[in-house]
């Protein structure tokens, strides 16, 4: 398998998923790291230096909307898009307008689709 | 024979009033300490204006030095009791026990002062009126101390109206005020004859302070003045005219008299069982009006509870909804994984075992969409995010692609005819695919013979016709169609077993969402079924 140079964090505190994302990433030559809450994802985007963040958006303590706008405060760099079941247009809506963030729907995307996507985020494609 | 001056009716007028009221307040109101010093109040004006009467009455200067003491004595104590009965009004008795020492120190010293030259040292014929105070070097104190009185009386109803929150006692506090003004302003001009050589004129207004105060100090209730107005207005007529009678000048004078008191005596009565019915008329409606309001206010709370109830519930849902769909997610994620072969290679039987596993997860998920879509229409909140753009030609060839394998199963046909151009419109392509899914996707089930035909016109609006050979409706069924959850025809029943009856309701939510309409028609039962579906182009 060859390796690809980008690394990817995920945040997400469904363990399940969280766990399928990683298996797919890595078994596509991605480096992995994973975080389990918006507070573990800042400090986890500040230790790993991701080329891209996929984010859950509720999550407890602070949720994934919050963490982006933190770390986007000191990463102008990193790829934050939002992987979420939420389909609520009052959620969505404020996502997009923001400009800054892509999202995702989870249910709608099968995996291999979520890492194609991903890559063409990347550049890869 | 007896004349009276206005003057001297207003002295007496005010005594007879002052102790009226007094003894009404007292005894129809509560026998608390409040109502008891509005008695001990009104007796002392009452005491002070019969002096009054006294003073100006009296043919000789004996008696009416008599009564000059009873009028100082009485002047003297009005404010010392009237503080103690504001004090008691605004409950700061005990915080101004030093202010109500004073009062008293100071009215007994000019008690005693009242008995030397030092405060008066005769009477003489003033203004026309028989007698009047001729006042010693020190009277000054006198009128300095009644000054000083109402000034800290004045502040202290002004300071507790702007401080106290209860609407009563503030209506009742302008009732003082205006009281004060009337009552005190009219007393002190009383005090202009000896000092300033003026005629005292307030001395007729002071008989309004009573009146304020009795009304204040029984109730604020607006219509009960107008009764007591009425009353007194009617009693002091009757007491004129009565008098008048025993002035009379002869038999034909006497007569007059008699004839118009009799007449006043009749309309008076008259007038205060008017007065009196159309107060308690009023009183009704008021509480009528109270308890309407009482019955509203009841409804609103619960509407409001109930809306509450529902919002909970509807929130219930979602949470459940949305809890359903992580592991689900998680579900077809894994069966993807060992399908795609991250987990080894699978054999054939496991395969289509998984294939199966993803298949009904899939279907799981999409369910729980279509109830939180429905949950969040039920609910108001946006469900749709129009983007423009939308080639709804495209959509339509893809769910047609998506369903073709299913409506070849059935041994029926699937077509449509894509038109060479139809404009881009603006919509939410996912709730539109699910949208048109959804009734493509029923014609389908329900169509067991023959098949189902989709076709799209472009006008100033965008049609799309599903036209199909299947069950068809009665108009009943037509009628409700897109209203309903949860309710299915009969013969769909038979037809399709598994249907839940949420997608059609679901799909014209959408469409008027992208405020755009849908309708079906249909010959009957088993006549088959047209939708029609029209979403606007710009």
């Amino acid at each position: 398998m060859e390796k690809i140079d980008k690394k990817i964090l995920i945040v997400e505190d469904d363990e399940d998923f969280c766990s399928i994302l990683k298996i797919k990433f890595i078994s596509e030559g991605f480096f992995v790291a994973t975080a389990g809450s918006g507070e573990e994802g800042i400090s986890m985007a500040e230790k790993e230096k991701p080329d891209m963040i996929i984010s859950d958006v509720l999550m407890p303590k602070m949720d994934g909307i919050e963490m982006a706008k933190k770390i986007r405060e000191t990463n102008k760099d990193v790829v934050i898009v939002f992987l979420t079941n939420i389909k609520e247009v009052d959620y969505t809506k404020a996502i997009e307008e923001s400009g800054e963030f892509d999202y995702w729907i989870k249910s709608d995307l099968p995996i291999a689709e979520i890492v194609s996507k991903a890559k063409i985020k990347l550049g890869l494609k | 024979m007896i004349t009276l001056t206005l003057f001297q009716v207003s002295a007496l007028l005010t005594a007879a009033v002052s102790l009226f009221l007094g003894l009404f307040v007292f005894f129809n109101g509560e026998k608390n300490r409040l109502n008891f010093s509005w008695l001990l109040t009104s007796i002392v004006i009452s005491v002070w204006s019969l002096g009054l009467f006294g003073v100006v009455f009296s043919t000789t200067k004996n008696i009416a030095w008599f009564w000059q003491y009873i009028l100082d004595i009485g002047g003297i104590c009005v404010p010392v009791v009237y503080l103690n009965f504001l004090l008691h009004l605004l409950k700061k008795e005990r915080k101004w026990l030093g202010l109500q020492i004073f009062s008293l120190a100071a009215g007994s010293s000019l008690i005693i002062l009242n008995f030397t030259n030092f405060f008066k040292t005769g009477i003489s014929p003033k203004f026309g009126i028989n007698y009047w105070i001729d006042p010693g070097k020190l009277y000054l104190s006198f009128p300095l101390y009644f000054a000083l009185i109402v000034a800290i009386a004045t502040i202290v109803v002004i300071r507790e109206y702007y401080l106290t929150a209860d609407k009563g006692l503030k209506q009742q506090l302008i009732y003082v005020l205006m009281a004060q003004i009337l009552g005190f302003g009219g007393g002190l001009t009383d005090f202009f004859p000896q000092i300033f050589n003026i005629y005292p004129f307030g001395n007729y207004f002071i008989i309004l302070y009573v009146i304020f105060i009795s009304y204040a100090a029984l109730r604020h209730h607006l219509f009960d003045i107008k009764v007591i107005a009425t009353e007194l207005f009617t009693f002091a007529l009757w007491a004129v005219l009565s008098i008048k009678i025993f002035l009379s000048t002869g038999m034909q004078d006497l007569a007059l008299n008699i004839g118009v008191f009799a007449a006043v005596l009749l309309f008076g009565a008259l007038l205060i069982r008017g007065v009196l019915k159309e107060v308690k008329q009023r009183e009704k409606i008021e509480k009528m009006a109270e308890d309407i309001e009482r019955a509203y206010e009841v409804e609103k709370k619960a509407n409001f509870e109930l809306e509450k109830i529902d919002k909970t519930k509807n929130q219930f849902l979602m949470a459940i909804q949305h809890h359903l769909k992580t592991p689900l997610t998680s579900m077809v994620g894994y069966s993807e994984l060992l399908l795609d072969g991250t987990y080894g290679k699978q054999n054939k039987k496991t395969i289509e075992v998984i294939k199966r596993f993803k298949l009904s997860s899939s279907g799981l998920i999409k369910m729980v969409n279509e109830f939180l879509d429905i949950t969040q229409f039920q609910l108001g909140k946006g469900v749709i995010n129009l983007k423009p753009g939308v080639d709804v030609s495209a959509l339509i060839e893809q769910i047609a692609s998506e369903l073709k394998f299913q409506a070849e199963q059935k041994g029926i046909y699937l077509k449509f005819e894509k038109p060479e151009y139809i404009p881009l419109i603006k919509a939410d392509l996912e709730k539109l695919r699910v949208a048109l899914f959804n009734i493509f996707d029923n014609a389908i089930k329900y169509t067991q013979k023959g098949g189902v035909e989709i076709k799209i016109e472009n006008g100033k609006v965008l049609r799309i016709i599903s036209s199909d050979t299947g069950i068809g409706m009665s108009k009943e069924r037509l009628q409700k169609l897109f209203n309903s959850t949860f309710e299915r025809g009969d013969d769909a029943k038979k037809t399709n077993a598994t249907g839940r009856g949420i997608g059609l309701y679901l799909a014209s939510e959408i469409i008027k969402a992208h405020n755009g309409s849908v309708r079906a028609e249909s010959e009957g039962e088993g006549k088959g079924s047209s939708f029609y579906i029209e979403l606007p182009i710009s």
